[in-house]
Formats: structure tokens, sequence, C-alpha cells
């Protein structure tokens, strides 16, 4: 990653000629925040626009991500480079614009002049720009139009993201599920799926909207979860859709919660007494019911605005027909428009994992067109000489910062004159060193003018403005590490307001603290190491084959091993999408682009056999044709891929009749004259999935069904097609390739899990049994072909995950960082993942994964040196005793015996969080920044009294 | 938010919570602190993956220590919250230090004014 510290060069970046090195993104919702971010992290210079005055889009309403239930909030890393969505705002690289909006484009990839209006400024700014990555994000379907549900008339019918500001601790009620029409707490909440989705009617949205029943699920979750006495809560839903990695598990988690799932779509909300709402409903069984809620919440779906609507037309933007930007199945984040690329729901209704991933797909693809002038607008900014320290008594400077602090609650003044009065400290001042434009000069000049080698700082947050103030303290040529922060705001002035005494008391002890931690500071060095700009792709299927492109694109050499003798992994075996593309002239395409390219080596045959280093320079061993080489790489991609399921259920491998979606496709392209003889086929949904071996929804089955299904339809009009289901998941616009089939006579029967469809051989003739839930009676069909619906499993990834030590769930999937946040990323730093083996997924879905893979690995390629280590744990190895504690207690597996019988810390593996040192018997280690000495000193100031 | 807390809550900042060992939280005592609070991710939602947990035994090590002392296991207590969870942390502050104010002053705390609690947090978010 590019280092902190940086600073464009010149004051109007890129206004020379020539291609330029900045990036507009239109968007700070968590997808352009990521794009930004990854850009900036790159050595490109960010502009980023966003219409409101904030950053975080939606997500900054919401309350709990599903199904981690972490808190949006929570998005913040001490050490790790992900995206805080304050991080943007403050970053050297990316300037900020909000309350703006793009007006206008002219010019062409690498040379574009963007016209910016940026809040109430009276004239447009222009921008000399090289692309454009959309990332406007949607807004929620409107459901005022829906008269029979009421949304704008009764008082407790509410759309789900308003339930998410009654969940938020942030919210108009406190984290209170309290109904708006008279304020008493929630006792039965229904909600209604699919409002504003998978509808042709009152003007809303055939696509489905994707989120919607896990957010769902999630939310009558937390309402249980909330509530001292849990509300009753259900979701009267069509389709039950949690296809996402691990989502499933999910369902299951609400089920065993209490949450109610029924299925039925409401057709009428009559009010009762007390504003309750009563429901009217045909439930499963085809009996009409009637329930009372005092709470309703519409599952509204995602839409793009019209303003999204204008930009893109402005812009030249095709839209397709559900006003989502057009873009193809091979190139998922490419506009029509060369030089723009979009991202996130603009491209598609998307989860956040899968929007986090277009934004570093985007990025990529940008990468690869202005690779050559990566740099020349955001340069690295350099920093005086550090100055030597060692064997100076501390002077120390504490800086009390009063940006933001009211003088009627704490007596600034008296802490400045108070902390004079502490051990080595040479002065006190008061000012605003961040915020005015002149305070991070004179705080340097006062560092330098007074000699000053230890910096105390007392101001706002430590995590927000830490980072700025170690600039200047590096800027005036200490080791950043010679700063010590305290927050007298947060902390102090805004939460004892009324109480100015005790909050000046207070403010002295953490001062006092901070002095005595000051004391103790030693510099840390950050050893300067160079990168090893080129990039390792283990697999050759479509992921690896296209990470490896990307890679490459951007100008760095790539090693791709496969371990078959062929190119092109399981799509070899694909031959289209439902998109009706065809798959095997783009692979036979994408294969001799790969071939062809000068920066890219092929080696088939190959496996990895040994993987160590840390990122930006790892060291492999590949095992080639009976020879072991040697290779050198800043950056891994593991694209292993899975395998298809091979089913134990319903006569497979006994009856030539049973076939897998996979093996019906590839005859129905082979040998399309076969389907032409076929009166009628059959089709059993979740066969190896979703039950009790894989829980998991394999996610491509139900689109592979409805893709078969619609091809034997145009081979073969009057064949029957009949589909047996559990819930049908055609996510996202594939909704339409749904209705498509339905309209083309495609016969969809649910089965329940518990009673699954049965199929016997009666003399050679298949046959196969279930009950069809609205007849309530048993069916028998005789198919021609019976084609089952499996999905992919991980196949045997067993070594690989060892050699590499990569992390794998409990059912052999590559596990990410963060299943929301850092989907791609592996927890070793500079090895990242893509395709199949992370789950299961479609050809797109796996290209951008791919893309996006090329593009957090640049965020390592693109600097020259990287600095390892500052707050990372220490071995004194005369003192280690080699108990393997450390080696135990690491979260991250860091610490290793050598052979000369001492743990070894690899700083830049280490997390810094101070599990080790705090476990060490022998005290062998240290967390640097955060000692022994220093807690205890700290603690001891902290809790003695104050002498003024 | 700005949500107001009791000002004798103090804060000390670590890395994560894994990061306390039982001599900090005992030396918080004999320095003079009325009770010590360690605050954690929520269990499950360690940031460091497995810090809380380990947090949480020295916790009751120190629970044990402080009776046999004599002074009382109420005085330290292990709570698992997250950074969004403002409204709580105040809640924890409160309930806090009434608990010790309740206890009375540390007896070892000599000199020392007689309600002070020590928080040990991981870095949080502080509404803005």
């Amino acid at each position: 990653m590019a280092e902190r510290g940086i600073e464009k060069s010149g004051s109007n970046p890129g206004q020379s000629g020539g291609p330029s090195g900045a990036v507009l993104v239109v968007g700070a919702g968590v997808t352009g925040v990521q794009a930004a971010e990854d850009l900036a992290n790159s050595g490109y210079y960010v502009y980023l626009l966003e219409k409101t005055a904030k950053v975080g889009g939606v997500t900054a309403e919401l309350d709990k991500m599903f199904p981690t239930h972490d808190c949006f909030l929570c998005m913040v890393c001490p050490k790790q480079d992900t995206h805080g969505f304050v991080e943007v705002t403050r970053h050297p690289f990316i300037e900020f614009l909000p309350q703006a909006d793009l007006q206008k484009l002219e010019g062409e990839p690498g040379n574009f002049q963007a016209q910016v209006r940026v809040g109430s400024e009276s004239q447009a700014r222009n921008l000399k720009i090289g692309a454009v990555i959309l990332a406007p994000g949607y807004e929620v379907f409107d459901p005022t139009i829906y008269d029979v549900y009421h949304y704008a008339d009764y008082p407790n019918v509410i759309n789900s993201l308003e339930f998410e500001r009654l969940l938020s601790g942030t919210g108009p009620t406190g984290g209170r599920l309290l109904r708006p029409s008279d304020g008493q707490e929630a006792k039965k909440i229904a909600w209604f799926q699919c409002v504003g989705s998978r509808d042709i009617h009152h003007g809303d949205n055939a696509y489905c909207s994707s989120i919607c029943c896990m957010y769902a699920l999630k939310e009558a979750m937390m309402a249980k979860e909330l509530c001292p006495e849990p509300p009753e809560t259900s979701i009267f839903f069509m389709d039950i859709r949690t296809f996402g990695k691990d989502f499933e598990l999910y369902l299951h988690r609400a089920e065993n919660l209490g949450v109610r799932l029924i299925r039925s779509r409401i057709h009428t909300i009559d009010p009762v007494e007390n504003h309750n709402l009563s429901l009217k409903y045909i439930d499963d069984t085809g009996q009409s019911q009637v329930e009372v809620y005092d709470l309703v919440v519409l599952s509204v779906g995602m839409q793009i605005t019209k303003a999204t609507q204008e930009l893109a037309h402005k812009l030249g933007v095709e839209l397709n027909q559900h006003n989502f930007a057009q873009t193809s199945t091979f190139q998922p984040v490419k506009t029509n428009r060369p030089g723009i690329y979009v991202c996130g729901a603009f491209q598609n209704p998307l989860n956040i994992p899968e929007s986090v991933t277009q934004a570093s797909a985007a990025v990529a693809a940008v990468s690869a067109d202005l690779n050559n002038v990566r740099g020349t607008v955001a340069k690295p900014k350099s920093y005086p000489a550090e100055r030597e320290v060692s064997g100076e008594a501390p002077r120390v400077g504490v800086f009390i910062d009063s940006c933001g602090i009211d003088s009627s609650s704490l007596d600034l003044p008296a802490l400045a004159s108070y902390a004079k009065t502490l051990a080595n400290v040479a002065l006190a001042e008061i000012g605003e060193f961040l915020c005015n434009p002149g305070g991070p000069a004179k705080m340097k000049d006062i560092i330098q003018q007074n000699n000053l080698n230890r910096v105390v700082v007392a101001a706002g947050s430590v995590r927000n403005y830490r980072q700025q103030y170690q600039d200047i303290v590096q800027s005036a040529g200490l080791n950043k590490y010679l700063m010590e922060m305290t927050n007298i705001r947060e902390q102090v002035a805004w939460v004892h307001k009324g109480e100015p005494a005790k909050a000046t008391q207070k403010a002295k002890g953490l001062i006092r603290m901070a002095v005595a931690d000051a004391n103790l500071r030693q510099p840390i060095s950050e050893a300067e190491v160079p990168v090893t700009r080129s990039g390792l792709v283990v697999g050759g299927g479509i992921g690896g084959l296209n990470a490896a492109l990307s890679l490459a694109q951007q100008g760095f050499p790539v090693t791709l091993i496969e371990k078959t003798g062929e190119l092109g992994g399981i799509a070899r075996r694909l031959y289209n999408t439902i998109e009706g593309d065809d798959v095997q002239a783009y692979l036979q395409d994408l294969i001799a682009q790969v071939q062809a390219h000068p920066q890219i080596e092929v080696l088939t045959n190959s496996e990895i056999v040994e993987f160590k280093g840390i990122k930006g320079d790892f060291t492999s061993k590949i095992k080639v044709a009976g020879d072991t080489r040697e290779l050198r790489h800043g950056v891994a991609i593991v694209a292993s891929g899975a395998e298809p399921y091979k089913p134990k259920e319903y006569l497979y491998g006994q009856n030539p009749a049973v076939v897998t979606q996979l093996e019906l496709g590839e005859r129905l392209s082979t040998k399309p004259e076969e389907a032409r003889g076929w009166k009628s086929i059959a089709m059993i949904q979740c066969v190896g999935s979703r039950n009790q071996e894989n829980p998991n929804c394999s996610r491509i089955c139900c689109q592979a069904a409805i893709k078969n299904a619609l091809h034997i339809k145009k081979l073969n009009p009057e064949a029957n097609v009949f589909i047996l289901y559990r819930d049908m998941r055609t996510y996202g616009l594939m909704e339409d390739y749904y209705q498509e089939a339905r309209k083309q006579g495609v016969m969809l029967f649910r089965y329940r899990r518990q009673e699954p469809p049965i199929a016997e051989d009666r003399g050679g003739r298949l046959s196969i049994r279930f009950k069809d839930l609205i007849l309530d009676r048993e069916v028998t069909l005789s198919p021609d072909i019976l084609a089952l619906s499996t999905g992919a499993v991980p196949g045997d990834n067993e070594a690989l995950a060892q050699t590499m030590k990569l992390e794998r769930d409990n059912l052999g999937w590559f596990q990410e960082v963060h299943l929301k946040q850092r989907p791609i990323d592996f927890f070793t730093e500079g090895v990242y993942m893509c395709g199949l083996a992370h789950a299961p997924k479609l050809i797109t879905e796996t290209i951008a994964q791919a893309q996006a893979a090329a593009g957090r690995a640049l965020t390592v390629l693109a600097a020259e040196r990287q600095r390892i280590g500052g707050v990372v744990a220490v071995v004194d190895k005369d003192i280690c005793a080699a108990c393997l504690i450390c080696v135990r207690a690491c979260p991250y597996e860091v610490p290793y015996i050598c052979e000369d019988g001492y743990s070894v810390i690899d700083p830049a593996r280490c997390q810094g969080c101070g599990i080790c040192p705090a476990e060490c018997p022998a005290k062998a280690i240290t967390l640097q920044s955060y000692t022994d000495a220093q807690l205890l000193a700290k603690c001891d100031a902290l809790l003695a009294e104050a002498a003024g | 938010m700005r949500l107001s807390y009791p000002a004798n809550v103090l804060i000390i900042q670590i890395p994560c919570s894994g990061r306390i060992k039982t001599i900090h939280l005992l030396r918080a005592f004999q320095y003079g602190a009325d009770g010590v609070l360690v605050a954690g991710c929520r269990e499950g939602e360690c940031h460091f993956r497995t810090g809380n947990f380990r947090a949480r035994r020295k916790v009751e090590r120190v629970k044990e220590i402080l009776d046999d002392l004599g002074l009382g296991a109420d005085r330290v207590a292990m709570y698992n919250l997250s950074a969004s969870m403002g409204p709580r942390f105040t809640e924890i502050a409160q309930e806090m230090t009434a608990r010790i104010k309740e206890l009375g002053p540390n007896p070892l705390s000599g000199s020392r004014p007689g309600e002070n609690v020590a928080a040990a947090l991981r870095p949080m978010v502080t509404q803005t």
C-alpha cells in the first residue's frame, strides 16, 4: 500500500498535458469509498464526488450488517488498510467533494475534462481526469404508490430503512422499537417481502433486489435481541433468497430464534383499534388467515434514482431496461463509454461484498488504462531525515488543540499551565494545529525552534487524528513514535458538560498520563524494503486467467500456474450464460490473450510446493514437470476453483436418464438434436445443497435450471419442462429469465425439504413422485431426462491451503478476512482470492472478483518500496525460553520458533494486537508503543492526584 | 452523541483487550483506582479474533486475587461492547461508578481521592 504522509504534486493536480493520473469517483457510499481508497493507495489522485454532504451512502443509515451483525460504525482497523469511512476525507490523495454534481464530461479516456459544481460555490470547477468510476448507488423503492399497503396513511406501516433507524442506538428512539403511532414498544411485527421488487404491476420493479430477504431476517433477529421481551416476528415472503456465502446458515439462525417465515403475499391490511393492523392472507395450505400486528415493515427494494439516470444520459452511459448501467457478462464493470466504469448497485442490485468487489475491479480496469501515469499526480511526500534523539534528556512539548472545545466546558489555559509543571515538559501551547491552515506549520516550527524531542498532543479523537499529528511530527524531523496523544475532547469536553471543574481535573490527569508515556517513548524504526513487483496466480480457470491478465495489463509480470495440463477450468464445460453469451468463444479469446501477453508466464501441470515471505516479497517453490523452481513475487492470487458436486441422490450414475445441469447444458449445446426428441424433462433443485451435509445454498443452480429450461424450450417448444424447487433464487436481474420461463410454460412445483421428490427406476423407465403442494396430492412424472441442479464443492484444496497457510471455513471454502468489507483478502496480507475457490458464483461474478483481486494486489505492487514494523511485537531472544505460548496465543499464527531456539515474530505480519506480550511468561515480548513500562507509567500518572 | 458519563471514569487506551495482563489491573488498584473495567469487543466479534476471551480470563483471575486480598471481586469487571454502542458505554460507566461508590474507596488508595475508575479500552469510535 502507498504510505501515508504523501502529497499531491503542485497545487493543481494533473493540469499539464498528456494523460492524467487523477480519477473521478462519483458517489461516496461503501462502493465509492472502496474505489477511492484502492485508487489512492495505488498512486492515483482521486476526486470523490458525493451528492449529499456525507460519506457512507445508505450504509451509514444502517445499524448492523448481515450476517455478521457487526455495526457499520466498526469499519475501523488500527493497522490494516481497510476502508474506514472517515479515512477518505483525510487521505492525502483523495479530495472529497460533498454536495457536488457532475455537470459535464468532455474528452476521451486518459484526457477527460469534468465540470463539477461543488456545494454553494458559484463557479463550477474544471477537473482534468483520466477516468471515471460511477458508484452512485441506489434509493429504496417508495411504497406510497402501493395503495394496498397504506404506507402513507397508516402510521404503523413503515419501510425497512425506517426500521433500521429504530434499531440504531444513534437513531430517533435511541435503539428502542417504538411504534410511530403511540411510542409504545412493538410486540408483534410483520415484514412484507418484495415490496417494489419482483412485481410488474404498480409501476414498480420486475427484478429481485437481492438484499431484502437477508435484511428482513437481520431486522427480525435484531428486534428479538434488542428487546427485553422479544417481539413476535413474521416475515411474509414468496421465495426466501439467502443465496450468498453462509447466508443459509443465517436463515437457520433466524428460524432457531423463532422468526416465523410465512410463504404468502398479504392481500389486505385493515386498520383496527389502537392503530394496529389486521393482515389477511392465504397461507401455504390455501387457507385464509387473519392476524393482527402492531407494526408492519415493508421490505423495500433498490432502484436507480432519476438523478442517476439523468447523469447516465448526460455522460452517454447506456442503461438497461431496469435503468441499471448496461454492462456485459464478461466485462462487468465496463460501460459502453470508454474510460467510464461502473460498480455497486448502479450495475446490478448488489449486496455489499459484491459491491466492494466491483469497486476494486473498476480500480483494476482504470489502472490498466492509466498504467503509465500512475503516481504522476499523487507523489509520495518526502520528510526530512529523522533527528537522532538517543542520549538526549526528554524535552516534551504539550500541544493542546482547542478545535471543537468550548471554553465553558474545559479550562484550557489552566491545562496549559498545569502541563508545564510536569516532568521534562519544556512548553505547552494552545492552538488549532490541524484545522487552521497555518496550524501544522506553526506546530512544526515550535517543535524545531525549541528543540523538542518528545511531543504530547491533547486534542480530539486519537483514532481520527493521530496520523495527521504524526505527519507534523515527522515533518519536524522527529520519529513519529515520539508523539503521544490524548483525547480531551470526546472523552472530556463533550461528555462532562456542566461540570467544567471536574472535566478540567480529568483532562489534567489525561495530560499527566500522556506526558508520562511520552517520557518513555523511544523512536521506532520502520524498515524500508523494496517491493517485488510481480504476481503469482494459482489456477488457470476463468478467475485465474482474468486475474493474471488484469495484473499484466497494469504493467506487472505474472506467473500463472495451473495444476492440470489445460487452461480454462470448469468453464470448458460451459457453453452459454443465461443471458445467451458464448462462453467457449470468450474462453478461447481469453486464453489467447493470456498466452500472448509478454508479461505473463503460464506454467501448466505445475503446483506450488512451498510458500513463504511477506506481503511485497514472497518466495515460492513451483513444481513443474518434475523440476522445482523458485519464484519471488509481491502478491499471490488464489483462483484454484472448486469441483462440481457429484450427486449421490436420485439414481445419478444408476439410470442413464439422470444427469446434472452441467451435463445437460453440455448436451443441449453439443447435441441439440437430442432435445428435439424429448417430451418431458424434470429438474430437481437443491441437490447436494441446503442439506445437512452442505447447509449452504449453491447460488448458481436456480439460474442453471432456468437457463437450461429456456434452452430446451427454444430447441423444442412442445417439450414439457418441470422444475421441482424449494425456493427459486434467480436473484437480481436474472428474475427476468425466471419470468420468461414461466411465460414459456415451464412448470414449477415447490417441494418441502422434509418431503423431497422420489426417483424410481421402473424397468429402465424413470419415474419421479412428488407432492404438489397446491393440489395437495401426489403427482408422478415419467421424464425422458432428469436434471439434478447441483452446485459446487470445495474439492481438494487442502494441500494448497497448507502450503500457503490459507484459512478455510468449516465447509472447506477459502476464508476471507471479512465477509462484507474485505471479501477478496486472505488474512495473510498480499494474498487474495477469486472465483469458486471462495464460494460458488456465476462467471460474471468470478470475473469481477478476479479483476478485484488484481485491484487489491495493485495497492501492494504500486509502491516501489514498503515500510514494515511500527506498532508490532518484538522478541528479546536472550530471554525467550521457546515455550511456544506465543505461538499458540497469536490469533494470526505469526510467531514461530527458529532454528536457534527462540521465537521470531515477523514485523510485516504482526497485527499489533498485543496478545503475545500479555501472555509471554518470560516477558520476552514487547509491543512497541504499548510496552509494560509505558502502560504502568500511564496508569500510575493517571491515578496520581493532580497538584494543580 | 456527546452522551455524558461520570467524570471519574478515566480511560487508558490499549490496542486490544487481549493486551491486558493481570499485573496491569492489579497495579491500577495499587496506584489508587477504586475500580477497573476492561471493555473489549463483543464476544465472537473480537477485532483481533480472540483477545477478548483472553482478557476475560485475566479479569476472572484478578477477581479471585481481589477477593483473597479482601478488596472485593466487584471492583473489577469486564464488559463487551462494540464501538457503536455509545449509550451502552455511558450506562456501563454509570453502573460501574454506582457499584464502586457503594463499595467505598479503595483501602489501598491512601491519600488519593476515592472515586476513580480506570478503564482499559480498545480504541473506540467516538461520536463527533
